[in-house]
């Protein structure tokens, strides 16, 4: 083979190698709704998570859903405001304002650790909160109640 | 009739100040906001009115005002507590919004307690929340305290709030029926106060707002009202008001505009010893407001008042802003904090002025 050869392959090669590599880590993502193990929560329609993400009541069996944010992974805060929200940040955080402003009840509370994520949906009943599909189906204690968002997160 | 209303408020009082003890507790989930706001006023123009009726509140050439809003609202079950309290340079500890409620479904929430008159928008939209509007001033016919509210801006009582379902929509629902102001001897309307239920003569009102929104969890909106208040007074002049009022509202919010406008039909049945008379005027305004990037909006409001010519209601209300233009810019500072910039040209009775106002205001945390 030639070294101009050589070199051609190489590059194609390298190429091929660094697509396979981006490929990998654009695969496609879930995110899933989840609660506790304990905890019973049949599976929202996308008009009720956005309302209960907006500070509105949603009531199941006479059980008050909760939210919580998820801020673990800024992506994941990200996708779910684009994708489920379809507000920007600080859209979001005004809307949220202005609705407990006007009729009370609570903004929900934003949780920028894991552990601590956990634990509040564990100690609330009816806490619902958002996270990959991965995270969520390593966890212990946690039930996925339904994916809320899947697509590529390139 | 009148006595049982009496009896009414005073339970009223007392059952909210137990309520507000038992959702205070640690077992409530609860959330506290404090609206600091500093605003910085010049005027310019300005002229004495002694012809005019209670010109000793004239507005001043130069003014600083500094005001904390607190803002509650706790939960437990289905109960619901909310509280607003106003602190200012201006005024003391004044608890504008004092409510129990009961999530009865969830779509609709019963209260009792002290809430803001739902007639028209800004109102029930920004309550005493400087940073939650975008301009500095409110239109005149929505105008807590001091310059003058000419309309109920309180009712203490029952409120019921609700939403009705439409496909993507909704129509939404407010009743309000409790005790109006009375009208000092200082012409100014003074809402029922909780903590002290036996001061002045509150008489019941009552208001109707119906709304639509194409998109349930969005803001636009447009909407009626219609509301009636019986006011006594303790003019030497005026013995009774009895107070019809009736308009319009909307608020359309799409890609960097954004649209208020609101129109009210006031009649008022003055009850004077050397006779009754009648008053009657519309007032109307209307804001645009233009998002130039997310953190600059520049906005401008037009406000005029309509056959007000010698009113005899309105001629207690020296302070009342007939005519208004005003143009402003707000910058937002940091995701909770705003700086606005506002210059307004002012018609009041018997006088008319230019004003340039600066604030800061928060939303905090």
């Amino acid at each position: 083979m030639r070294p101009t050869q050589r070199l051609s392959a190489g590059a194609v090669t390298l190429l091929a190698l660094m697509f396979a590599v981006h490929t990998a880590h654009a695969a496609e993502q879930r995110i899933v709704l989840v609660s506790a193990a304990k905890t019973v929560v049949a599976p929202l329609t996308p008009p009720e998570l956005r309302r209960l993400y907006l500070g509105i009541s949603v009531v199941q069996n006479g059980q008050t859903l909760t939210p919580l944010r998820n801020g673990t992974d800024p992506l994941l805060y990200e996708i779910f405001l684009q994708k489920v929200i379809f507000l920007s940040a600080r859209n979001y955080e005004h809307q949220l304002l202005s609705q407990v402003f006007r009729q009370g009840g609570q903004r929900p509370p934003l949780y920028r650790n894991t552990d601590e994520l956990i634990a509040a949906l564990k100690a609330e009943s009816g806490a619902v909160t958002y996270m990959w599909a991965s995270t969520a189906e390593t966890l212990p204690g946690l039930r996925i109640i339904g994916d809320i968002w899947q697509g590529s997160t390139d | 009739m009148y006595a049982s209303f009496l009896l009414m408020n005073r339970l009223l009082s007392t059952s909210s100040m137990a309520l507000l003890l038992l959702l205070a507790s640690p077992l409530a989930q609860a959330e506290l906001i404090l609206f600091p706001a500093l605003t910085a006023t010049e005027r310019a123009g300005l002229n004495p009115r002694p012809d005019v009726q209670h010109a000793g509140h004239t507005p001043k050439q130069s003014e600083l005002d500094a005001a904390l809003n607190l803002f509650y609202s706790a939960d437990k079950g289905r109960l619901r507590l909310l509280a607003e309290a106003l602190i200012s340079n201006k005024h003391p500890l004044s608890i504008e919004r004092l409510q129990a409620g009961w999530l009865a479904v969830p779509a609709t929430t019963v209260w009792l307690g002290r809430h803001h008159s739902p007639l028209g928008y800004w109102g029930t939209q920004f309550h005493h929340g400087a940073y939650m509007q975008t301009a500095i001033q409110r239109p005149a016919s929505s105008a807590f305290g001091d310059p003058g509210d000419i309309l109920p801006t309180h009712l203490s009582g029952l409120l019921i709030e609700g939403e009705h379902e439409q496909g993507d929509g909704s129509i939404d629902y407010t009743l309000s029926f409790g005790a109006g102001p009375t009208q000092g001897a200082n012409g100014k309307l003074a809402a029922f106060d909780l903590a002290h239920p036996n001061q002045g003569t509150h008489k019941p009102g009552a208001v109707l707002r119906l709304s639509y929104r194409p998109d349930a969890l969005a803001s636009s909106e447009a909407g009626v009202f219609m509301g009636y208040s019986t006011i006594a007074s303790e003019l030497a002049s005026v013995r009774e008001i009895r107070q019809t009022v009736a308009g319009a509202f909307f608020n359309r919010e799409q890609g960097r505009w954004r649209w208020i406008g609101e129109i009210y039909g006031v009649r008022n049945d003055l009850t004077q010893p050397a006779g009754n008379v009648r008053s009657s005027f519309v007032n109307a305004n209307l804001q645009g407001e233009y998002g130039l990037r997310p953190d600059w909006t520049l906005y401008g409001r037009a406000e005029n008042t309509f056959g007000d010519r010698n009113d005899p209601y309105l001629v207690h209300f020296p302070n009342f802003a007939r005519e208004r233009y005003l143009l402003g810019v707000r910058y937002e500072l940091t995701r909770n904090q705003a700086l606005k910039l506002e210059l307004s040209d002012v018609r009041v009775a018997g006088d008319s002025y230019d004003q340039l106002a600066l604030q800061w205001s928060a939303a905090l945390p």
